[in-house]
């Protein structure tokens, strides 16, 4: 009917699905309004559906609860939007209101959705559960309790943890360790794969970004994650030396070429293969794997674990074509599209004289040749190396496992700036390598037939220019001879694209144009990933460019644009902070290395793999940044096909005639009141918690005690917690603890017959219908009432409690008693509500902080601010009775402004 | 007053429940055990031995006995199948 909305979607807005904000809804629907409600919980509900019974009835408050709950979300004049926060509010001019909405991301599509719980089991990070208050656990996908209306899975995320955040090539380290701590080593292997599908190469050689962004760094060293993913790795491939799937059964019919098989090269064949195209890939050398193969040394990367990597690419029907050159794209013309993923493993030059001289080697040729089985003889021989990044870390500590007697290493930069990881350097330096830094060679020296036989050195000024470009500058009266019988130079790599220089379009130092989001190149059909764009990288962040590359290509050849479309969007990267506190101390467990006598006389790895029980450790010292850690286990889990994890935030604007603040109260935290020990001894609770405890969805079986399980004998009760309290600053009284409290004692009474309930009060306000008959009662059922003020509470033996307090009747003075359960009823405060929600104007408080109500008696509900009106707890603090009178009258009140508004 | 050591942090806890839960299960394996017993057999504190359990339960995973009225503790067994 859209009376006084004139022009709005809606006519009320009421914020807060609470039994409040469900009051007015239902009413105001009734009387043929239409409203939007917006509650921020994934549920509607509020505090009221949580609780046990209300006093003084003893109804089932989810008895009372639920017909309304389902009644709202099934009014045909009530739109529900739950997990959803009013942002902003601002007054139209031509009257009304308009609102922004910001509707978080659930990531699991409420339309399908049919809340069987499936992915909560499955789930493999728990967090504490605020719909419990914090007395137990629930899992990252969960559905907020067994009546939440509507009943549905969310998940939380606070972001991406940091690790996934920042891995190139998008593998979730979070992922496979929340799995690998569940103990589901397999799920993990193919969590990873599902990313990258060279979860063994990654294991052993990636330089592993993840490690320095992990946020247990700050607290005692990072979680061992490569050393994690090598566990799994080793141990899925032992159990399965071929992989589990083979090539899709749907072909598209397109074929493409792949020119290159390193780590870009077969990841893009890997996602290519799996779209069903018909991939063959063309490597030059005559086993695939790039530098994987051909460069990093076996004691880094062992050439079984790269082979079995290669067939989780092949089982897809990819076809590699090895010692077979492509020289020409003309060669590729029968092809749809073409990945040119050649790399960058083309010596340089150093431009000094000598430098032709036999005994001046390459470094990647020298490497080369050791992988291939033909290593030099360096038995006895004094080797220089020249260069200060990973190549030449690997060609030093080669030369030395080839017997080399003394291996010098001169770089250009110094030892803060070398490229080199600093734990490669500090290896290398361990296993006897010499390192010269700021050295730049003068000439190469050569003897009697022309070969080398030393170098003049010259001292190094500086490698960078302003501008932080390579710009060395020498001080050549600083020099110094050094002899040498092999010289391996590692001074940096070339592109391998000259056989394509006249047929695409290159940059100056030799790498492929190509674009940076879609990496397509001047040819159409060509795209190209890699060191052959980036110049020399490393492996994780060629992987990433041959995901990128592939998901291009897909896009090319089933003829949907390739601009406009962004691939792998991220989400903000989760707050470090927030975590870091949550974690104790618990040091990382060194992964176990051969001594160095040991490593330097062969090829073989010298990093021990973990075991079982070193992998979980390092797994449980993960501090699940993120929340979700996008293991993936939900999706498998879920029937309905409901989970997307690539939900974003939605923001919606509405306009609305009117206002409903239903917003409820917040609870004092009691840990403001150290000395009653709340958060320090576990068995004392709050009487939020006793509610949860006691209602028919509570998380323990019984009653029962959180320290240790047992079944209370002797409960204390301490009113008044927070409230009447100037210390803490808040000197309204709570209204409701008193009679919740006695509530409580009423129903344990029932729950545990034996057991001697005591309640510490100043003194009881039993202000409404049947309060006063309702305490009574429960003093004739044995409740103990004491006057007097609980100072604190302290454990004692077997975790039970003392209370101390003063007597404000018998024998007076400070007394103390023990009890083995203590409850402490926190009072209620106002709801702050965000900062600026309404925009050029402000809503007026009373001198206690609630909303303030201009005439409570003659206008119940009106704020300030014309057409917003405070319903149920927002404006005082009230019990349901209370909450569930003042909705229907603020409701009339909202009816009457609507009409009003409606004729003017 | 004897010092008493801080409460671990809740999330902690949890965490370490989600690597722990196949301890916790094997240790039900011989028969239904109280929080205590369990916690004796994981030597673990009593505190985060009941919120594993309330979650493993939650997850029907375990499973309560019934308890009779002189008792002071839930016996937990073991849900088949689990
Ligand atoms: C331990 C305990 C026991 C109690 N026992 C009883 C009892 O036995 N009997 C009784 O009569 N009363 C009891 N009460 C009091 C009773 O819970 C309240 O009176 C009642 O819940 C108030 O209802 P409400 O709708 O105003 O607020 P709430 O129930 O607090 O609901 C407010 C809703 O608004 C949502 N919200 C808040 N801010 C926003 C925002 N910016 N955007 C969107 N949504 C928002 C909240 O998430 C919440 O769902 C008890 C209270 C406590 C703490
Ligand atoms: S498994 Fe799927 S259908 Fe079931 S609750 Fe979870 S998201 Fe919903
Ligand atoms: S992806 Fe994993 S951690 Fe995230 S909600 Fe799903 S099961 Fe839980
Ligand atoms: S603590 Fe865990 S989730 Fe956080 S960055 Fe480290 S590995 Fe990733």
């Amino acid at each position: 009917m859209t009376e006084g909305g004139r022009g709005s979607d809606f006519d009320v807005l009421v914020i807060g699905g609470g039994i409040g904000g469900m009051e007015s809804s239902l009413s105001l629907g009734d009387m043929g309004f239409h409203v939007l409600l917006v509650e921020k919980e994934p549920s509607v509900g509020g505090k009221m559906i949580l609780l046990s019974k209300v006093f003084p009835t003893l109804d089932c408050a989810s008895c009372i609860s639920t017909p309304k709950m389902a009644g709202t979300q099934n009014h045909p004049n009530v739109r529900t939007l739950v997990y959803s926060e009013v942002e902003r509010i601002s007054r139209r001019p031509e009257g009304g209101f308009e609102v922004v909405v910001r509707r978080k991301p659930t990531y699991v599509d409420f339309a399908k959705c049919t809340g069987c719980s499936l992915c909560e089991t499955a789930c493999t990070v728990a967090l504490p559960d605020e719909f419990n208050a914090d007395l137990a656990a629930r899992k990252a996908a969960h559905i907020a309790f067994p009546q939440a209306v509507p009943k549905k899975a969310v998940i939380t995320r606070k972001g991406l943890s940091p690790c996934s955040h920042e891995c190139p090539a998008g593998v979730k380290p979070h992922g496979y360790i929340s799995l690998v701590r569940a103990g589901k080593y397999d799920e993990a292997f193919r969590q990873h794969l599902e990313d990258a599908p060279l979860v063994g190469v990654l294991s052993r050689a990636c330089y592993a970004p993840c490690e320095e962004a992990c946020t247990r760094a700050e607290v005692d060293g990072t979680v061992t994650i490569r050393g994690i993913k090598r566990f799994m790795a080793d141990r899925y491939y032992a159990a399965h030396p071929e992989p589990e799937y083979g090539p899709p059964k749907e072909r598209t019919g397109k074929q493409v070429a792949i020119v290159g098989s390193g780590p870009s090269g077969l990841t893009a064949a890997f996602y290519l293969g799996r779209e069903g195209h018909s991939v063959t890939i063309f490597e030059a050398a005559p086993e695939p794997g790039g530098i994987m193969r051909w460069g990093i040394p076996a004691y880094r990367l062992p050439r079984e674990v790269l082979a079995r990597d290669v067939m989780n690419v092949t089982a897809l029907g990819v076809e590699i074509r090895t010692s077979t050159a492509v020289r020409s794209l003309q060669e590729l013309h029968g092809y749809d599209a073409v990945l040119l993923a050649v790399g960058s493993t083309g010596g340089r030059k150093l431009g000094a004289p000598g430098e032709e001289a036999p005994g001046v080697v390459d470094a990647v040729e020298f490497l080369g040749g050791v992988r291939a089985g033909r290593p030099m003889d360096l038995r006895g021989k004094k080797v220089v190396v020249i260069g200060g990044g990973n190549v030449a870390m690997d060609s030093s500590r080669s030369a030395l496992r080839l017997g080399a007697a003394k291996v010098d290493l001169y770089c250009l930069e110094s030892r803060l700036e070398m490229p080199a990881h600093r734990w490669e350097v500090q290896e290398a330096e361990e296993e006897g390598i010499s390192i010269h830094p700021s050295w730049g060679v003068g000439k190469v020296e050569t003897g009697a037939e022309g070969r080398a036989t030393g170098l003049e050195m010259v001292r190094c000024s500086s490698v960078f220019d302003a501008q932080k470009r390579f710009n060395p500058t020498f001080d050549r009266t600083v020099s110094e001879r050094v002899g040498a019988e092999v010289i391996l130079l590692a001074i940096g790599l070339r592109p391998q694209t000259s056989p394509f220089a006249k047929e695409l379009e290159l940059n100056r130092g030799g790498s492929v144009k190509a674009d940076p989001e879609t990496l397509q190149t001047s040819d159409p059909r060509t795209f190209s990933a890699g060191d052959a764009v980036m110049g020399p990288a490393n492996i994780v962040r060629s992987i990433g460019q041959g995901k990128r590359a592939a998901f291009y290509i897909d896009r090319f050849l089933r003829g949907t644009p390739l601009q406009g479309i962004q691939f792998d969007v991220r989400m903000p990267v989760a707050d470090k902070a927030a975590v870091v506190a949550q974690a104790s101390s618990r040091p990382p467990r060194e992964v176990e290395r051969a001594p160095v006598a040991e490593r330097i006389r062969a090829f073989a790895p010298f990093e021990r793999a973990m075991t079982e029980e070193e992998a979980r450790y390092g797994a449980t010292r993960c501090l699940d940044c993120g929340g979700c850690s996008e293991c993936r286990e939900c999706i498998a889990a879920c029937p309905a096909d409901a989970i997307d994890l690539h939900m974003a935030t939605q923001m919606e604007t509405y306009k609305v005639g009117a206002i409903a603040l239903a917003t409820g109260f917040d609870v004092f935290d009691a840990q403001k009141k150290p000395l009653l020990g709340f958060g320090k001894f576990p068995n004392v609770i709050t009487g939020v918690q006793m509610d949860r405890i006691l209602a028919p969805t509570r998380p323990y079986n019984a009653v029962l005690r959180p320290s240790d399980g047992k079944s209370p004998s002797n409960i204390g009760f301490v009113l008044c917690t927070g409230s009447r309290d100037e210390q803490v600053g808040n000197r309204a009284c709570s209204r409701v603890c008193c009679m919740y409290s006695v509530k409580q004692a009423t129903l344990l009474m029932g729950a545990l017959p034996t057991a001697d309930i005591t309640i510490y009060y100043t003194d009881i306000r039993a202000f409404g219908k049947g309060y006063e008959e309702f305490f009574q009662q429960a003093q004739e059922m044995g409740v103990r009432f004491v006057r007097g003020k609980v100072a604190r509470v302290e454990e004692v033996d077997h975790q039970d409690l003392e209370v101390h307090y003063e007597d404000f009747e018998g024998n007076g003075g400070v007394t103390k008693a023990r009890h083995d359960l203590v409850v402490l009823a926190v009072g209620l405060l106002p709801h702050q509500l965000p900062d600026r929600l309404f925009q050029g104007e402000r809503l007026e408080r009373d001198s206690l902080n609630y909303v303030r109500e201009m005439d409570e008696e003659l206008d119940p509900g009106r704020t300030n601010i014309d057409g917003v009106f405070a319903v149920g707890a927002a404006s005082a603090v009230r019990d349901i009775p209370d909450t569930v009178l003042h909705s229907g009258a603020a409701s009339a009140q909202i009816a009457a402004y609507l009409k009003r508004r409606a004729e003017a | 007053m004897a010092a008493v050591a801080p409460l671990r942090d809740l999330s902690e806890v949890l965490r370490d429940g989600m690597s722990l839960q196949r301890e916790l299960l094997a240790s039900l394996a011989e028969g239904p055990k109280t929080i205590p017993e369990i916690a004796e057999v994981l030597h673990a504190p009593t505190r985060e031995v009941a919120l594993w359990v309330m979650m493993l339960r939650r997850y029907g995973k375990v499973a309560d006995l019934p308890k009779g009225a002189e008792e002071e503790y839930t016996r937990y067994r073991r849900v088949e199948g689990a």
